[in-house]
């Protein structure tokens, strides 16, 4: 009875890259999901950073808007003010002009006394309605009839344009626009994290590459992995 | 042998296609987690965005209601001083006329006009004209912050809806991790025991994308910005006293944006409001028609299904069902509305009312107990006498619906009773009962000017003991069926003494509405006597309110009776209408103030003014002047106060009846009346339905005080 002869693989030669395939593209492939961790890993820090940008741009908006509606108050109650005195001038105005025609049908009426009075005292209406307007508004806002000369009209929306932009402090701020910056802080960390579903993608790839049997797919599935790793994250960074 | 136990060898065929196959899993569900994960980011995002856009709005609902207060003020203070020029106009031309001096009377007519055109100038300034159109104006100016305040709230739904959907998203988040482990643990088995972990992981990881499903389509409230402009046009309406209109505005916005669960509570109001009568407590309305109800109803509970949710609405949703007769819902979220605020009287005797209704007396009485608690509070001082009423009104409606709850509804109206003493500032130590052999008789209403009354006989008790007097009411429009309303405003105490008691003389809402009318009168918390009486509308038809401050008087017409064709010139500060039906019945009304430098007699002026009138009108005298007291004036802290008058009656050369009477105060304001009609019948018709619902205004405290 002669031993049985046992195969050997003793001077059969593996090819290299069989060898490459078989043993260190598995290598590769953990490497490759790896990288695409730590690159997942800093795409979520990214999109954590402007998540935080987002949330200091909405406190900002939220005190602007504390800011312009205080200044939005402060105009009102100035403009209110401003009308009211306005209101005064008027009156005072009309008032001394249809004295001043009172004096005359009094005066042809045969009331000299009474119709000196109503002129005088049209005139002291005057001359303080003027003094109150000088201490109380800017008469720049005021429309007067060009044939009486009786103011008709305050130019109120000109004058709260003006007041609210000489409040230079509220002038500058712009609530809309600082939360529009806040929602598209918001946009791109959401971008951001849309592109680590790819790179999820791309590992299940690269699994897939590993635990497949068929030495012809690992190449193709890692291939496709890496190209949608590369693209992703050209995206994710450079569109940003 | 050496003592050496073989080491198990498990064949394990299947492990490298097991292993594989979990990889994969693993992997497919990280991906999935990947995809729950940005899910979740995009909701919190959106949940952020609209946190702060609901905050903004917040602010700018504050700036937007300083500027409105801001300009309403100016716009009433313009109007007051167009006022004040009106009626120095007035005092102008009646100085013109009280004054024999030709000169002054050129002066004063020529005072008069300039006064006028300055009111004309003032005029242009203000929006606001009468007391209507100043409530239409702070409508008109409310509506912005309120467009503000119901974005605020949109914002804030639409930021729960997107946080509920993130908070979803983290808890399905984890369960995935539990998958995750429980497919990784398998691993770590062999035989068929890793099925045991391996098939519950990716059940759970299955069940999850389910969940994930579920969760990305579920709806977020949608409001459109025109829902929130139509919502607040509605409410717009509604505080300008348009309940239809403001009906139409909200069921717009419904229609626009079915998912907007504040415009859905606002119709419920509206609802109802529109359905309403014209109440006498306009802040607690209790009565209204039973479609309208209805309708309520079914939008409060759409506003309750999509989360509103404030103590006031569940409260008055509660309310509503109970007025329609639905007992278990009614007290279900009169519960939740305490669950969510029970420091407010109204909400905690809605509850009580239910249980009234449905015969739960231990219940009810601590439910009024504790209302009425609450009730002592300082905040409640302005409000208190409303509740009362409201209360009142609702335990009215209870007995209406369950004739079987009046014996429960008594005892809850004797212990309101006792919490109204508050309001007429009567002792705490005073009796809270009646004693046992008192009584009270006869009770019965009589009118006087427009007002009513109660008189009555008391017995058995110690004199000046206080009796309490509640009265209700029920319109015409009822035919004497339903229940009735309180009227908390004519309510006052009474104290025993000379018999019979009566109560002082009070309006009851405008030109003495027609209907029913009781009075309640208790000694404490025991109900000694009820009076009723139905009295008709006026002869001469619906009667509306004319005049006011700047006429120095207010009166009640006939709605078909028109004022003089234009070409008729009134003096300022003088009303007059005529029947279009019977030019023959007329009624004209002035006041007017003497100069004092005119140097003429009141009383003298007075029955000049009379003498001109007769001879302008040919009237042939039936006799001399008749004194009397004939006419009603109201001072400045509004109680009533009869004037001194003198009366003429005639016929005119046209054969009219006509009737003057005058009146000259101490505040030397002469206030004249003329009525007129065909023959004596009519003329006292006239006079008793016009004359005596005439009040002059700020008439001065010297004359005999008559109630108020």
């Amino acid at each position: 009875m002669t031993d049985a002869v046992v195969p050997s693989w003793e001077g059969v030669r593996e090819r290299r890259f069989e060898r490459f395939m078989r043993r260190d593209a598995k290598l590769v492939i953990a490497v490759l999901i790896g990288l695409m961790s730590v690159t997942g890993a800093f795409i979520t820090w990214k999109s954590s950073q402007l998540g935080e940008r987002a949330t200091d741009q909405d406190r900002l908006a939220i005190a602007e808007t504390v800011l312009q509606e205080q200044s939005r108050a402060q105009v009102e109650s100035q403009l209110r003010d401003e009308q009211q005195a306005f209101v005064q001038f008027k009156e005072d105005l009309t008032n001394a002009r249809l004295l001043e025609t009172e004096a005359e049908s009094l005066a042809a009426s045969g009331l000299p006394a009474e119709a000196a009075q109503a002129r005088d005292e049209a005139a002291v209406l005057r001359e303080v309605a003027n003094n109150r307007a000088s201490l109380t508004f800017d008469q720049s806002y005021v429309e007067f009839d060009e044939e009486t000369g009786v103011p008709t009209e305050f130019k109120t929306d000109q004058r709260r344009e003006d007041l609210r932009n000489l409040d230079d402090q509220a002038a500058k701020l712009s609530p809309d626009r600082t939360a529009a910056q806040a929602a598209e802080y918001r946009r791109r960390t959401q971008r951001l994290e849309g592109w680590t579903i790819a790179l999820v993608l791309a590992v299940v790839l690269l699994t897939l590459a590993t635990i497949t049997r068929s030495i012809q797919a690992r190449p193709v599935l890692a291939s496709v992995a890496i190209v949608i790793y590369i693209v992703s994250t050209s995206i994710a960074f450079i569109g940003d | 042998m050496p003592d050496v136990e073989a080491p198990e060898i498990e064949l394990d065929e299947d492990a490298p296609t097991f292993r594989r196959r979990l990889a994969l899993v693993v992997v497919l569900i990280t991906l999935f987690g990947a995809v729950i994960a940005y899910l979740h980011e995009q909701n919190s995002n959106f949940e952020d965005n609209a946190a702060r856009d609901a905050q903004m709005a917040s602010i700018r609902g504050f700036g937007h209601q300083v500027q409105a207060l801001s300009e309403y003020g100016l716009d009433y203070s313009v109007f007051v001083q167009r006022e004040v020029l009106q009626r120095r106009a007035v005092v102008a031309s009646a100085r013109r006329r009280s004054t024999l001096d030709a000169g002054l009377a050129a002066l004063y007519q020529s005072e008069g006009d300039r006064f006028t055109e300055l009111r004309d100038a003032i005029d242009e300034s203000t929006p606001v004209q009468d007391f209507d159109t100043a409530s239409e104006r702070d409508a008109e100016l409310q509506r912005e912050p309120d467009v503000e305040r119901l974005r605020q709230k949109v914002f804030s739904t639409k930021s729960n809806d997107y946080g509920d959907k993130a908070d979803a998203y983290v808890a399905l988040l984890t369960v995935l991790a539990v998958s995750l482990f429980l497919t990784g643990l398998s691993l770590t088995l062999v035989g068929r025991g890793r099925y045991l972990l391996a098939i519950p992981g990716v059940a759970i990881a299955v069940v999850c994308v389910g969940w994930a499903g579920l969760i990305t389509t579920g709806k977020i409230t949608s409001v459109s910005q025109e829902a929130v402009s139509l919502t607040a046009d509605g409410q717009r309406a509604l505080v300008s006293g348009d309940a239809d209109a403001a009906v139409d505005r909200y069921r717009e916005a419904v229609a626009d944006s079915p998912e907007f669960g504040t415009a859905w509570a606002r119709l419920a109001d509206a609802e109802f409001l529109a359905g309403a009568q014209p109440s006498a407590n306009s802040q607690f309305q209790s009565l209204s028609d039973r479609d309208a109800t209805t309708r309520a109803v079914d939008a409060g509970e759409k506003a309750i299904s999509l989360g509103e949710g404030d103590a006031s609405l569940l409260s008055s949703i509660g309310f509503f069902h109970f007025l329609l007769g639905q007992y278990d819902r009614a007290e279900e979220l009169s519960r939740q509305a305490l669950e969510g605020n029970d420091q407010f009287p109204p909400l905690v005797f809605n509850l009580g009312v239910v249980q009234v209704a449905t015969g739960q007396a231990s219940e009810a009485r601590e439910t009024y107990e504790r209302g009425i608690e609450l009730l002592a509070d300082n905040r409640f001082q302005f409000l208190r006498q409303q509740i009362i009423g409201a209360a009142r009104t609702d335990l009215e409606i209870a007995v209406d619906q369950t004739p079987d709850s009046e014996e429960l509804a008594q005892e809850m109206k004797g212990l309101l009773a006792l919490a109204e003493r508050q309001v007429f500032g009567t002792p705490e130590d005073a009796p809270t009962t009646a004693p046992d052999d008192a009584s009270v008789t006869d009770v019965s209403i009589s009118t006087d000017s427009f007002r009513v009354f109660a008189s009555y006989t008391a017995d058995g008790f110690d004199s000046g003991t206080e009796l309490t007097n509640i009265w209700y009411f029920r319109p015409l429009d009822r035919d004497g069926q339903g229940p009735f309303e309180q009227l908390f405003a004519l309510d006052q105490v009474t104290f025993t003494g000379d018999d019979p008691v009566e109560t002082f003389p009070v309006e009851s809402g405008d030109c003495l509405p027609g209907g029913d009318y009781r009075v309640e009168v208790y000694a404490g918390a025991d109900l000694l006597a009820t009076g009723d009486q139905h009295f008709s509308d006026s002869p001469l038809g619906t009667l509306v309110v004319d005049g006011g401050e700047d006429f120095g008087f207010t009166m009640c017409r006939p709605e078909e009776w028109t004022p003089p064709p234009s070409e008729v010139t009134l003096e300022p500060g003088t009303l007059a209408f005529g029947n279009p039906d019977d030019p023959t019945q007329n009624v004209l009304v002035f006041a007017f103030p003497i100069g004092a430098g005119s140097g003429v007699d009141g009383t003298a002026l007075l029955n000049a003014t009379i003498q001109s009138v007769v001879a302008q009108q040919g009237i042939t005298l039936d006799g001399p002047p008749e004194a009397g007291q004939a006419l009603l004036g109201r001072t400045v802290d509004g109680s009533d106060a009869r004037l001194d008058t003198t009366t003429v009656t005639g016929t005119n050369s046209l054969g009219d009846r006509m009737q003057i009477t005058g009146s000259v105060g101490a505040d030397n304001v002469v206030r004249l009346v003329m009525v007129s009609a065909a023959n004596s019948d009519d003329l006292e018709i006239v006079r008793s339905e016009l004359v005596n619902s005439i009040r002059f205004l700020r008439v001065p405290d010297v004359t005999a005080s008559d109630g108020g």
